[in-house]
């Protein structure tokens, strides 16, 4: 064994050494970098994540980048139903170095049949400037105007607005914001729950096992959507929108358990007649501490993949019950919110800016599907990445 | 043994495309096999035995490239002599598929399909090899059940793997391997999985198949002892070079290779329970970094830092009469008997 | 035979079970909600212009029995459901639940039983050829379409299509009935203009239905390709479509069958949505209408039980399936 050592010169002795703290590096990786270094390898999921940590960043610094309070308080009453405006750097009347959009003006004569027409005024141009003064809000404990862009007069609808006038491009922004946190909440939630449940099921086996598994298989017979409409439904109105908004979470977080719960389940059926639970049960371990210190800690990889697997299906039950009215309402921003009014076919024809928000919601939640299963290649080497 | 051999293997080299790159897995691999004679292949897992074992059949998995002067070639009495890696549809296949070449697996339980009767896939075997009836390939496979020493054939033959004793697996395995009077049998591992007592009996039953059959048998396992009790020749393969081949007696009274020697010293000797196990130092290498030279000398106790082994590959050198090791000739004398 | 009557008889009585268990979790569900049917009604009333008083809503208390212990109000409601198939009476609009469902029940279920098999019709051969092709193109295609298939969420097809269909054609397509028959007896004239429109519906839930059935039987094939009996059978010449079929897809096919009344619990979970889109007043929107307009805990509870009921019945017929496809749960059974 020792006649390379021995035999190489020094230089390449330290080479040698080199190979051998990577060999060693690689023995003595844990669960989560091997994961990691499975992970990349996969060019589609290492794009989805730059996607989605793109998304993510965006969400968190949505008020900085948003130019106007998404609420009604920051609504451009001159501008309704307006269409998206995209700065340019030249029009007829020449070039400038500064982006520039046009300005508008809204008439109602009879010409227009007394309806309210927007026109583009051509020679209005109207600057686009950056780090400028506006609305106020909180990061944190601090308190902020600075946006990161604006228009020197009037207002800049990079999405154009809805019927009341507000910004699709500041609501699409906070509503990446609201559909991670309420994911967020959510996941967690039912990552207790799982937690909690399969890990008494798995743990304990036996009758135990059978009466939680009885009741989780009742439980997931129930079409939960439905169920949850319901529960939804009786909501009083008057609770404010942050009530109403952990409400929703948690509803939704319930929504998820009993699958998750099943996986922490077989997890630990698997490897609770594992050798070094027996060790930790003789030196005297409660069942909780073995639960925890022990079993735990041997799967946490696949929990993680689980739960970003399952991130995308909380972002969809929020849009779909805020969508039919009974999750978030205004003036709290998600997906679902804004989607509410587009079904009517005045907006189908003439609005069609008001489906921008859904590119970026699908580009969400592919995101984290494509993560989700990168993960799961990756944690799990023998499944799916042959052929 | 004078026999033309029923199957020669020349130079086969198997490596398996990865992301990571071209992986050898089998490399200058060369025997025979004379009808009626039973060849062990004797390796650690990771040794390319089985790699070795499937490219027989061709069953190795996609991603498998074969060098283009390496040759395994088959003599059957019906069509004359076969290049099994020159078939290439799988139609061509058939012939060394359960025609001509058999295989048993080592997991009986995993190797039968779980929703379909032992019955029903070994009929379905027959009729594709043969020209039977349904009726005639019952009949026959009724019969192989008997002969392989399970009970109540006829009712076993419409019963599921499930329902089947390991052992009992086993022997169905065989039997519906034999089925087809396969030139050539390919055990791989078939006793591994097998409690000790269990492993007896198959190991006996196979025996008593070899001489009625007359066909000759690959065994495949990593298990000296059950070796010596069934094989004729061995080849023991190590990170898939054959470190040392010849008559099992020979190679296991007088290992010459230092591999083979490692191997035989970690057995526990029963008549001895005092001497000490000397295990073979080292690890496998991972498969991404071949050593170069003799694919042993990183492991190799006895070797002087700076030898031969270090760069070049030894030659296959005879030690005595069909007794080959991969050994530099200036060594044979030292290991001759 | 006998014996497998006795697990088809067994596993009936698991099934009622678990509808006893789900009603018990509903009813109390509906329970735990704010306010009683009667404080509902009479509210409802109050906004039609008549007065009301403690008094009154103690004495529709006691006319509804709501003043009864919870359990013998289970105990009474489960019994008629169970006995006599009654649900009882709305809450507000007052009038017998079954009377309101009618057939509109059994339209939603057939729309979205219909959906489910055109999603696995789909999703079978091509999930199987897929898993089988070394085609990188096909796999990664395919994976991007049931992908798109979960993130596009089906309101969203639904707005997609309604959008094209009023540009091009001036009708948005909506409700299972065209105006003329939306009242009408059934007869041949409405059964087809109700094919014309159910099949928007029946597309819309299939479609994310397909992604996540396309996703379900690839991997179980990509998990049977990989076990040794696949290859045991290729080193007994099997090959190709003989292989396929009668080895990996044929084993696969216990847990396709499994995996069915999870797939029409996930349809019911989009049919209210997609029928708000739609306005069809079929269960799914009679459900969003109980809930949303009125907050009829009585119409809502009895529509989640149906629902429930109808996955129920699917899971006992899939159970007895694959016990006649798989003989290890049949052998089991016939053993016990």
């Amino acid at each position: 064994m020792s006649a390379q050592e021995s035999n190489t010169g020094t230089a390449a002795l330290t080479q040698e050494e080199i190979s051998q703290r990577a060999k060693e590096a690689y023995f003595t990786a844990s669960q989560g970098q091997l994961i990691w270094q499975r992970f990349r390898k996969n060019r589609t999921a290492m794009i989805a994540v730059v996607i989605l940590f793109f998304l993510i960043f965006v969400g968190l610094i949505a008020p900085f980048l948003s130019p106007y309070d998404p609420t009604i308080a920051g609504r451009n009453k001159d501008y309704e139903n307006g269409a998206p405006q995209i700065p340019m750097f030249c029009d007829d009347n020449g070039c400038s170095a500064r982006p520039f959009i046009h300005g508008v003006k809204r008439e109602r004569s009879i010409k227009t049949n007394f309806r309210w027409v927007t026109t583009v005024d051509p020679d209005d141009r109207r600057y686009v400037h950056f780090f400028v003064d506006g609305w106020e809000y909180d990061m944190g404990p601090f308190t902020f105007t600075t946006h990161l862009f604006g228009v020197d007069d009037g207002k800049i609808h990079l999405f154009g607005t809805d019927n009341a006038g507000k910004d699709i491009f500041s609501r699409t922004l906070h509503a990446i914001y609201t559909s991670l946190a309420v994911g967020t909440l959510g996941v967690l939630i039912s990552f207790v729950m799982a937690l909690m449940i399969g890990g008494i099921a798995g743990y304990f086996g036996g009758w135990i096992d059978s009466i939680i598994q009885m009741i989780t298989d009742a439980i997931r017979t129930v079409p939960i959507i439905p169920l949850f409409m319901a529960l939804a439904a009786f909501i009083p109105d008057e609770w404010s929108s942050e009530t109403r908004f952990f409400f929703i979470s948690i509803i939704i977080g319930f929504i998820n358990w009993p699958t998750l719960a099943r996986r922490v389940r077989t997890h630990l059926l698997v490897e609770r007649n594992q050798e070094y639970v027996l060790a930790a049960q003789l030196c005297g371990a409660s069942a909780g501490h073995t639960i925890r210190r022990h079993l735990l800690p041997s799967f946490t990889s696949y929990i993680i993949v689980d739960l970003v697997i399952s991130f995308p299906y909380i972002v969809l039950s929020e849009t779909a019950l805020s969508f039919i009215g009974l999750g978030l309402k205004d003036p709290v921003n998600s997906l679902g919110v804004m989607l509410q009014n587009t079904t009517s076919a005045d907006v189908l024809l003439n609005y069609q800016w008001y489906f921008i928000p859904v590119l970026f919601f699908i580009a969400l939640v592919m995101a984290f599907v494509y993560v989700g299963d990168g993960l799961r290649d990756a944690a799990d080497p023998y499944s799916g990445t042959k052929k | 043994m004078t026999d033309a051999p029923l199957i020669s293997v020349k130079d086969l080299n198997i490596r398996f495309k990865t992301d990571e790159g071209l992986i050898t897995a089998v490399e200058n691999v060369n025997f025979d096999i004379a009808p009626g004679e039973v060849l062990g292949l004797v390796g650690e897992s990771g040794s390319g035995k089985s790699v070795t074992a499937k490219s027989l059949m061709q069953l190795n998995a996609g991603n498998t490239v074969y060098d283009t002067e390496s040759r395994i070639t088959l003599s059957t009495p019906e069509r004359g002599t076969i290049e099994v890696l020159e078939l290439k549809r799988e139609k061509d296949m058939e012939v060394i598929r359960g025609g001509a070449i058999s295989m048993i697996f080592q997991e009986p339980m995993a190797s039968f399909a779980p929703a379909i009767s032992v019955g029903d896939q070994m009929v379905e075997q027959l009729l594709i090899h043969t020209d039977m009836t349904k009726i005639e390939a019952r009949e026959l496979s009724i019969e192989m059940l008997d002969k392989t020493g399970i009970p109540e054939p006829a009712k076993r033959f419409d019963q599921y793997a499930f329902e089947f004793s390991g052992g009992m697996r086993q022997r169905a395995m065989i039997a519906m391997a034999l089925s087809t009077k396969p030139r050539l049998l390919i055990a791989d591992e078939p006793t591994t999985a097998l409690d000790v007592t269990i492993q007896a009996q198959v190991l006996d039953l196979m025996r008593d198949l070899i001489e009625e059959f007359g066909m000759g048998i690959l065994f495949i396992t990593h298990d000296l002892g059950v070796i010596a009790q069934i094989a004729d020749r061995v080849s023991v393969m190590y990170l898939g070079r054959i470190m040392e081949t010849g008559p099992v007696r020979d190679v296991i009274r007088n290992p010459a290779h230092a591999y083979t020697q490692g191997l035989i010293n970690a057995l526990p000797k029963l008549d001895d329970l005092d001497a000490p196990l000397t295990p073979i130092s080292g690890d496998i290498p991972s498969p991404l970094e071949r050593p170069s030279g003799c694919v042993f000398h990183p492991r190799n106790p006895n070797l002087q830092p700076g030898s031969r082994y270090e760069s070049e590959v030894p030659p296959m050198s005879e030690i005595s009469p069909g007794h080959y090791a991969a050994l530099f000739p200036e060594d044979v004398e030292a290991v001759r008997p | 035979m006998v014996q497998f009557l006795q697990f088809a008889l067994v596993r009936a009585g698991l099934a009622l079970f678990t509808l006893l268990l789900v009603s018990l979790i509903v009813f109390s569900l509906m329970e735990m909600v704010p306010g009683t049917c009667a404080e509902r009604y009479l509210a409802f009333k109050n906004t039609q212009g008549s007065g009301i008083s403690v008094a009154d809503i103690e004495a529709e208390e006691k006319r509804l029995g709501l003043d009864r212990p919870f359990v013998v109000r289970w105990g009474s409601w489960v019994g008629n459901v169970f006995f006599k198939g009654e649900f009882g009476d709305s809450c507000i609009l007052r009038v017998n639940i079954n009377q309101l469902l009618g057939d509109k029940f059994l339209i939603s279920a057939a729309i979205c039983l219909t959906a489910l098999i055109f999603a696995y019709l789909i999703a079978v051969p091509v999930g199987i050829i897929s898993a089988s092709s070394n085609s990188a193109l096909l796999n990664d295609s395919l994976r991007f379409v049931s992908y798109l298939g979960l993130a596009l969420p089906n309101f969203l097809l639904a707005l997609m299509i309604m959008l094209v269909s009023t540009v091009l054609f001036g009708d948005s397509l909506t409700g299972l009935f065209s105006n003329e028959y939306r009242d009408a007896e059934w007869s041949v004239d409405k059964f087809i203009n109700f094919l014309s429109r159910a099949w928007l519906p029946v597309f819309i839930l299939g479609w994310s239905a397909t992604a996540f059935a396309l996703q379900t039987v690839r991997a179980l094939m990509l998990d049977e390709n990989d076990k040794l009996y696949v290859t045991a059978a290729r080193a007994r010449g099997l090959y190709g479509r003989r292989l396929l079929w009668r080895y990996p897809a044929r084993h696969a096919l216990g847990p396709i069958i499994n995996s069915l009344g999870f797939d029409l619990n996930r349809i019911f979970n989009e049919l209210p949505i997609v029928a708000l889109i739609l306005t069809l007043t079929e269960a799914g929107g009679l459900l969003l209408e109980a809930l949303a307009r009125s907050n009829d805990q009585q119409l809502a509870g009895a529509i989640i039980f149906l629902l429930t009921a109808t996955i129920v019945a699917i899971n006992f017929a899939t159970d007895i399936a694959l016990a006649l496809v798989d003989p290890r749960i049949r052998k089991s059974v016939v053993g016990s």
